[in-house]
């Protein structure tokens, strides 16, 4: 049976994918190909005012923010992403 | 002339004329682009709504059916025709909530539809926003136009729905009597609770909505409530790269700022410039920054850290002392006696307006 809060844990490292045509419109931009670790763990969210039918389990991703600026600095950017979009990095990536 | 970081440059106070009417132009541009025209462009499209229906509607209206009273202004000075705008505004907003898919359970629209209508995602959709030009005064009686005509033109809305039969004008206007009720803003209650009880801060931190039931919060199926604690050795910031999502059934409406690209894009590249160039807000290089893009089903705000100096202070005062910039990471709360802050118990209370869906 499918696990209802999804199939990343909290730690676990991930990449965005670059691209995910028909997928959930709310990934920005800035982080699409962009590596992260999971911060949390949300699950399916039922939200019926914002959207029809329920989005695929939810994470916040934490980006470093060199990851996904130019800038160097001790800062970080946590963003909400749909599993639909997050693949597990790989040992070489 | 008063230094760069005297207060926020992104505030002001009402001698700051410049600041209030930058902040009129913003939000009634942010209004009429991305929550007014596309619904009804939304309406045309399904049908619900016509060109027509408005046509007619604009023909039909006499001064004594308007439902909208317009409101007079309170002298000719600039400080009563800035405060005419910033009430005029309001209404406006209001007005909108007034129309807003949730207020209009018949018509059968959902926020995901407003997204991609407003060009969210597709830059194509996007109505183009006005620029304004030209010296204060010219600004002003551009505000005044516009308000005049914007207004019109939800009038003319609201006829056409009423028309149709989407809403009866008793509906409307129980909902507008709700709508102008002042009430205490949750915000610096919340906080000023959370300060004074950790039992309360706690559940708030760990539960979100469900610890806010008693302040009247909605329980039902709207997403995750989260509540990031600032502490010694991290900040917290709140954005919404993709619209302006934020928890305003909870807080009200943000500052005009937050919805504006310039926040939005910078705010994700370099926080800690932004938080001292456009807020004059020092956060050491050594403490964290953790910024909290809202993309989807969860909306945040940020448990400030108390000020010093307010040991013993009741929790109403301490409610005082909270500042919408300091729930989404852009300033921290007042501190009592300080000098340069102003004295909390002159401070009015923190009233953001309503805001629509």
């Amino acid at each position: 049976m499918e696990n209802p809060t999804g199939k990343f844990k909290v730690g676990e490292r991930v990449v965005v994918a670059k691209a995910n045509p028909g997928g959930n419109p709310r990934t920005p931009v800035y982080i699409r190909g962009k590596r992260g670790v999971i911060g949390a763990v949300h699950g399916r969210l039922e939200n019926p005012r914002d959207h029809r039918g329920i989005y695929q389990p939810l994470y916040t991703v934490r980006f470093d923010l060199s990851e996904v600026s130019p800038c160097r600095d001790l800062s970080s950017v946590w963003v909400d992403v749909h599993e639909e979009w997050l693949r597990p990095l790989g040992a070489e990536e | 002339m008063a230094g760069r970081h005297d207060h926020k440059p992104f505030e002001g106070h009402m001698h700051d004329f410049e600041a209030h009417i930058r902040a009129v132009e913003e939000d009634l541009e942010y209004y009429r682009t991305k929550r007014l025209e596309p619904r009804i462009f939304r309406l045309i499209r399904s049908g619900d709504v016509t060109f027509y229906d408005l046509l007619k509607a604009r023909a039909a209206l006499k001064r004594k059916n308007q439902f909208f009273k317009p409101r007079k202004p309170q002298g000719k000075n600039i400080e009563a025709r800035v405060r005419h705008l910033e009430e005029r505004l309001d209404d406006y907003v209001k007005g909108i909530a007034l129309v807003s898919a949730r207020a209009v359970e018949s018509l059968d629209m959902v926020t995901e539809d407003s997204r991609k209508e407003r060009g969210d995602y597709d830059e194509f959709f996007r109505i183009k926003k006005k620029e304004h030009k030209g010296t204060l005064e010219e600004r002003m009686a551009g505000l005044e136009k516009d308000l005049r005509d914007y207004q019109e033109l939800l009038e003319v809305l609201v006829q056409a729905l009423m028309a149709r039969n989407w809403c009866t004008r008793e509906e409307l206007e129980e909902r507008w009597k709700e709508l102008n009720e002042r009430r205490p803003w949750n915000g610096g209650l919340i906080v000023a609770k959370a300060w004074t009880d950790p039992a309360f801060k706690q559940a708030l931190l760990t539960t979100g909505r469900e610890a806010l039931r008693e302040f009247g919060v909605h329980q039902g199926k709207v997403g995750k409530l989260v509540v990031v604690e600032n502490t010694d050795a991290v900040h917290h910031v709140i954005v919404c790269t993709l619209c302006s999502c934020y928890p305003y059934d909870i807080l009200g409406d943000t500052p005009w700022w937050y919805k504006h690209d310039i926040y939005k894009t910078r705010i994700v590249e370099n926080p800690r410039a932004v938080l001292e160039e456009m807020f004059g807000l020092r956060i050491p290089p050594s403490k964290e920054i953790q910024v909290h893009d809202s993309t989807s089903d969860i909306r945040y705000f940020v448990l400030p850290q108390r000020p010093k100096g307010t040991e013993g202070m009741s929790e109403a005062e301490l409610a005082k002392l909270v500042t919408v910039d300091s729930l989404i990471g852009a300033g921290e709360p007042l501190e009592p006696g300080k000098p340069g802050a102003r004295p909390s118990a002159a401070l009015p209370e923190e009233m953001p307006r309503v805001r629509p869906d």
